[in-house]
């Protein structure tokens, strides 16, 4: 160390150089606590144990539990459900977010309830929610959903067991609508009066003052909640295992369920490891794609 | 200064042999009603046991049954005393040989301890359940078995009688005289969920009509012709004169529904009898009667048999401190403990010849002597009509159950929403089970 601090020309990289190694133990503890247990994970990945046959020990088996997933047609549809969970779930909020931020933009009384009454959804937590709106809204018999078409002389519908991804989709988009406004309504704010007036006096009406002015201004800020969205909403699990345990015959079943289900009902520890594998795999080209796409217009700021 | 230095230490010293004569026992439990009370009365057994100390784990039932399945499985040594229920005793548990036999500690104890607990008070059938080729497992802490609960104001009202015994035929024709979706009224509650560990009513009727799951060779049966008419009953059933949205009933949803007087007729677990006398949460107190299961050709595997038992882990340190707290959880004195604090009507249900006998019970719980009927007839051991390699009433008890029985219910769900013809679903099923046995080596070709 002492070498390696008297080859340094300069006082000032004399000092840096300690510093370097005493965050070796917090950098080791991060890499330990991130890395190892997807280390594992990976390890368990291609090896056959399921818990409840103990003499049959962790068999290695290579790429053998990947074989049988990508072949399984219920891992396949879990795969394209993770994917229309996500698309559909970002894009309504992105919609909806967007109307709701301009709204709240341009209210002048009353703006601080409204803000906080339609931010409450996104801090309910995450698992009560779909057991309010399955029992409370949903309900065959009970749900205001019901009373509500009633209304209107039709015959009550059963949401959650003829379109189950339907319910599992009003729901999910109920809870990160918030969020959405949330980041929108921010960059709303953060747009200068004074381009808006000059716009305005370049005569530009409502609309074009949108197409032109705001929505471009907004690009950064729709990737930024897209991005986070899309990373928080991949592995879905709450309103899965409440409303629907992932059916009926598989249709609600995502990637995380999937993965949840082989590990706790059937104790695939291997095929588990396997499916969180691919899991992961997915997630991070997901992101590093839509990174890279979104990198030109995050640093444009 | 070193005096007082030594004397501190010297105390460490003391202080620290006299917290390790306390044996720390651990427990892990389902959070139904009656492990609560048995948790909460646990200071008295402390309190008659200074050198015991017992620490709880209390979960809900399949997130316990996964910790309890992975700490065995891996040797983690986390519990001492285990929930476990038929299913687990039979299915693997013993097998590979994760929970303690039972007998040599019973031999080991004093002639008045024995007698004072009395093993032979114990329900045959639970027993029976509980042990394996004549070594017991684990003692239960309740049981139960499945029968019919229907509405004594409603069916006198259109002038029917509920016999002893129905058959599935007569409780479709009450249940749909009785359906009146305009009123809010159904005829009869059944589950629809696509969670492979509520199909119990469904495979008692099943059974009930003579279907199986196997034939001796272990070859599915899920295609044959009365694996199809019960399972077209069953639908058929829920569609004219039942709950809409069954495909998310299950238990809870199901008691839900009839405790607030929206079902005529449910046919499901003993252990909702006693909550639909709870007036705290039932508003038809008084107004149910029972009868035993239907059947439908076959009393065989027509009612299920359950029990939540305690078990020692094998790999425990603590065998002798384990095994007097579970015998003191089901002993006689135990129940009556619960009885005196919580109410006569609280008795840990169907477990003990003894509570049945008890006329302050049988006053408090008209459902007692149909609970009791119900378990002393269900034989797990011949769960169908003809002879079947398997055994289990509301499971398979081998350890491939989970791996077929998850896909059932997903197919079976999907029939009872409509987005699946019968036909496309046992034909599902039926791949997919013969897939899972023939990988598990139970079908040789």
């Amino acid at each position: 160390m002492t070498a390696v601090a008297d080859s340094m020309p300069s006082g000032t990289k004399r000092r840096a150089v300690p510093a370097r190694w005493m965050t070796w133990p917090a950098v080791t503890y991060l890499v330990l606590m991130t890395q190892a247990p997807f280390v594992v994970t990976l390890y368990l990945s291609m090896h056959s144990w399921n818990l409840l046959y103990p003499m049959r020990g962790v068999r290695f088996v290579g790429l053998a539990n990947f074989r049988s997933l990508v072949t399984d047609g219920i891992f396949q549809l879990a795969i394209l459900n993770t994917a229309t969970f996500t698309l559909i779930s970002v894009a309504a909020t992105s919609l909806f977010g967007l109307v709701l931020a301009l709204v709240l933009d341009k209210m002048t009384l009353g703006r601080g309830l409204a803000y906080t009454l339609i931010l409450a959804p996104f801090l309910v937590m995450k698992t009560v929610t779909p057991i309010i709106w399955k029992n409370m809204i949903f309900h065959p018999i009970y749900g205001l959903l019901n009373w509500f078409i009633g209304l209107f002389g039709l015959a009550p519908l059963d949401l959650i067991g003829q379109h189950p991804a339907t319910a599992i989709l009003v729901v999910v988009t109920w809870q990160w609508m918030p969020f959405m406004m949330l980041v929108l309504l921010a960059g709303l704010q953060s747009l200068p009066q004074s381009i808006k007036e000059a716009a305005a006096l370049d005569g530009a009406n409502a609309f074009a003052l949108f197409r032109h002015i705001t929505l471009p201004h907004l690009k950064p800020f729709f990737a930024v909640g897209m991005l986070l969205e899309t990373i928080l909403l991949l592995p879905m699990f709450g309103p899965i295992y409440v409303m629907t345990y992932g059916g009926p015959a598989y249709t609600t079943q995502n990637l995380t369920f999937d993965v949840f289900q082989l590990l706790t009902q059937q104790y695939e520890v291997g095929k588990a490891a396997a499916a969180g594998v691919v899991t992961a795999a997915i997630t991070i080209a997901l992101t590093m794609l839509l990174l890279r796409y979104l990198r030109p217009t995050l640093e444009r700021r | 200064m070193k005096k007082i230095l030594l004397g501190l230490s010297l105390g460490l010293v003391l202080a620290s042999t006299a917290a390790f004569a306390k044996t720390t026992i651990t427990l892990a439990f389902v959070n139904n009603p009656d492990m609560v009370i048995l948790k909460q009365l646990a200071p008295e057994f402390m309190a008659k046991h200074p050198d015991i100390d017992l620490q709880f784990q209390v979960l809900p039932e399949n997130v316990l049954l996964n910790s309890i399945t992975q700490d065995v499985a891996v040797g983690g040594g986390r519990y001492d005393i285990v929930n476990t229920g038929t299913y687990e005793v039979q299915g693997s548990w013993v097998k590979n040989h994760w929970l303690s036999p039972l007998n040599p500690l019973f031999d080991a104890m004093s002639e008045a301890d024995r007698k004072a607990y009395d093993l032979d008070d114990i329900l045959k059938t639970e027993r029976e359940a509980l042990s394996v080729d004549g070594k017991l497992y684990a003692l239960p802490v309740y049981g139960e078995s499945s029968f019919t609960m229907y509405r004594k104001d409603l069916f006198e009202k259109a002038g029917l009688t509920m016999p002893e015994q129905p058959t599935w035929e007569q409780i479709r024709q009450f249940a749909c005289k009785l359906n009146d979706p305009a009123h809010g009224l159904y005829g009869i509650s059944m589950k629809g969920v696509s969670d492979y560990s509520q199909l119990a009513p469904f495979i008692t009727l099943m059974h009930s009509f003579g279907a199986k799951w196997f034939d001796q060779d272990w070859h599915p049966q899920i295609t044959s012709p009365d694996f199809k008419k019960a399972f077209t009953f069953y639908v058929s059933l829920l569609k004219d004169c039942g709950e809409p949205g069954a495909s998310s009933v299950g238990f809870n949803e199901g008691l839900t529904l009839v405790s607030q007087g929206k079902v005529a007729i449910w046919v499901d677990a003993t252990a909702g009898a006693s909550i639909l006398q709870d007036p705290s949460t039932s508003k038809v107190v008084d107004k149910i009667g029972y009868a035993l299961a239907p059947t439908q050709g076959s009393t065989n595997g027509s009612a299920w048999l359950w029990a939540s038992g305690l078990g020692i882990v094998a790999s425990s340190k603590h065998q002798q401190e384990a095994f007097e707290f579970i015998t003191w959880a089901t002993s006689k004195e135990y129940v009556k403990l619960v009885a005196d604090k919580f109410g006569v009507v609280r008795t840990p249900p169907g477990t003990r010849y003894s509570t049945y006998k008890n006329p302050d019970y049988l006053k408090v719980a008209p459902f007692a002597p149909y609970t009791l009927k119900a378990i002393e007839e269900a034989d797990m051991m011949h769960p169908a009509k003809d002879p079947v390699p398997y055994t289990g009433t509301a499971h398979v008890d081998i350890p491939e159950y989970a791996a077929w029985a998850a896909d059932f219910a997903q197919n079976f769900s999907a029939v009872i929403a409509g987005t699946m013809s019968i036909d496309e679903a046992l034909q599902r099923s039926q791949t997919t089970t013969e897939n899972v046995m023939k990988d598990a080596g139970y079908i040789k070709d």
